[in-house]
């Protein structure tokens, strides 16, 4: 017996539009009051890109819990939507990485947030020194020769 | 490491396109000394990293982590001319040595207060107080406390946290008379205020109740014995004689008022917290220990529990060599004798909610030292100070 699945449409800010089961939706806090409130069959996210909201929308997919036929409660088991993860985020790059903090945030999807965080977090960690910090990330100082090297004395031991 | 990089395409990042907010999300997961490093980053990264809010959020990730166990050492007996610090990441796992040398008067005879969330206090000099974070390696001497009395004047301190407000701040109590009695309580926040507030008469509900003042009471002595003090959820706790009667003086950090319970304090009784709530340790008999956790602090009534100390722990004398910790919310009690060699580094603990003894090792500790400060719970703090 199918269970008749109630679908919602996403439309992004780019006006692209995405067909989603209604449980995909309630992965995001914020997506699941906006339901709730407005029972439109169409939500648009004025805040949120189409090529990030199909990242988006190919996350939640991924890590709905599923009800299959019989009730039984179930999902992809925790091995595999790691390897997804990693797969997932091993094929971004920084820049989308950003933005779907951004849109996790704004979303309020906290599993989201926390992997893209994380991914960030992991890169930071990874890197020597500022000055590679400064590339990965693309930021530029603005520090004078003198501040950095003061900053730098101050913080000697850190960099044992 | 390498094929966990990140593909990157260059240029079309805009770095400071994420918000502070979620920047701060981002560096919470990172631990303090990698923060250090890369305070060096640009003044952004400096700011944020250095801000009170971005403080807060890291003490909240902080205390959700493993605590560690953090021993303060010095050279001589009393003495904080040079601390060392050996702390653990992971409790009871391993053990880092680190050395850090800090500026204290060499001849004067000090204590350093257990840690509250990280920080330390210490005396310089019989006026003046430094708070030290050993995860920052910051330190801050506070303002002069100005006395008539230079000399011959005794002092006890108090570290203690607000939850509320975000708030350090210490008290500090003049001692005198031949019942060293309190005479005067100063307070400061650290961080907010630039001299020591005189606070008097700050009677809290529970004495105002009786229809009692602060009153008369004797703080017990600091320095010869660790684990006179704690401070539990905004309430710092310092063992006290109240007239004729033993108990606790009660320190409500955010609203600075003081109120007294009576309990089983005795001067080789140690505080401590167990379960969240303030606990009072004493051997009982030699090889018993017992633990008196306050149940209801309006009626004063306390719960009392015995252990029996296996062999192992029980070759440990408590009151001259050993000193419990003070801050073992999770219901832990690490014998550490005063004198620390290389040779003589393994420390028995006890634990009180498996009730079993284990022994924890640590190695590389160059020379003598003297424990002057043991603190299991030992939590990562960002406060540069």
């Amino acid at each position: 017996m199918e269970n008749e699945k109630k679908m919602i449409t996403l439309k992004s800010s780019d006006d692209v539009t995405f067909e989603v089961e209604e449980a995909v939706v309630l992965e995001s806090q914020f997506l699941s009051h906006l339901v709730q409130d407005c029972p439109a069959p169409e939500h648009k996210i004025k805040e949120v890109t189409g090529k990030i909201l199909s990242k988006v929308v190919e996350y939640c997919e991924k890590h709905v819990v599923v009800v299959v036929d019989g009730g039984d409660s179930s999902s992809s088991s925790g091995d595999d939507l790691k390897k997804w993860d990693d797969k997932f985020i091993k094929e971004m790059d920084l820049s989308t990485v950003y933005d779907l903090i951004a849109a996790a945030n704004y979303l309020n999807i906290q599993a989201l947030l926390d992997l893209m965080c994380q991914r960030v977090a992991d890169v930071i960690t990874a890197c020597k020194d500022h000055k590679e910090i400064r590339e990965t990330l693309g930021i530029v100082s603005d520090y004078t020769a003198e501040e950095e090297a003061e900053v730098l004395k101050e913080n000697e031991w850190a960099f044992d | 490491m390498e094929t966990q990089r990140m593909k990157l395409t260059k240029g079309n990042l805009k770095s400071d396109s994420l918000p502070v907010d979620l920047m701060m999300e981002i560096l919470k997961r990172l631990p303090v000394k990698t923060l250090i490093r890369f305070l060096s980053v640009s003044k952004l990264w400096a700011s944020t990293i250095r801000s009170r809010d971005f403080m807060n959020l890291f003490m909240k990730v902080s205390l959700t982590r493993p605590k560690g166990l953090h021993f303060l050492f010095g050279h001589r007996l009393s003495h904080l001319d040079d601390i060392s610090s050996v702390l653990s990441q992971n409790a009871h796992e391993s053990y880092s040595f680190t050395n850090v040398h800090v500026t204290g008067n060499h001849t004067h005879r000090t204590s350093t207060s257990p840690s509250v969330h990280g920080l330390f206090c210490y005396k310089q000099s019989t006026t003046r107080l430094v708070i030290y974070n050993p995860c920052t390696r910051r330190s801050i001497t506070l303002p002069e406390i100005h006395t008539r009395r230079r000399r011959m004047i005794r002092m006890n301190y108090y570290l203690g946290y607000d939850p509320i407000d975000n708030d350090y701040k210490l008290l500090c109590i003049t001692i005198g008379g031949t019942h060293n009695l309190a005479t005067k309580f100063r307070v400061l926040t650290v961080g907010k205020d630039n001299s020591w507030r005189v606070i008097e008469n700050n009677i809290g509900p529970q004495l105002i109740k009786k229809k009692k003042n602060i009153g008369p009471h004797a703080p017990f002595g600091q320095g010869r014995y660790l684990g006179q003090e704690v401070c539990i959820s905004g309430v710092l706790y310092y063992q006290a004689l109240y007239g004729t009667r033993r108990g606790v003086m009660c320190f409500d950090v955010r609203s600075e008022k003081l109120y007294f319970i009576k309990g089983p304090s005795y001067t080789s009784s140690k505080l401590t917290s167990y379960e969240g709530k303030l606990g009072i340790v004493i051997f009982f008999e030699e090889n018993v220990l017992r633990l008196y956790t306050l149940e209801d602090a309006a009626r004063e009534k306390w719960c009392v529990k015995n252990f029996v100390l296996p062999t192992t722990v029980q070759l440990f004398n408590w009151y001259g060599k050993l000193t419990p910790t003070t801050e073992t919310d999770t219901g832990e009690i690490i014998f550490a004798p005063q004198c620390l060699h290389a040779s003589e580094c393994s420390l028995p603990y006890y634990d009180m909610k498996t009730k079993s003894a284990k022994t924890i090792n640590i190695q590389g500790l160059p020379e003598r030292y003297y424990v002057t400060s043991v603190s299991s719970g030992m939590v990562e703090n960002l406060m540069f100070l």
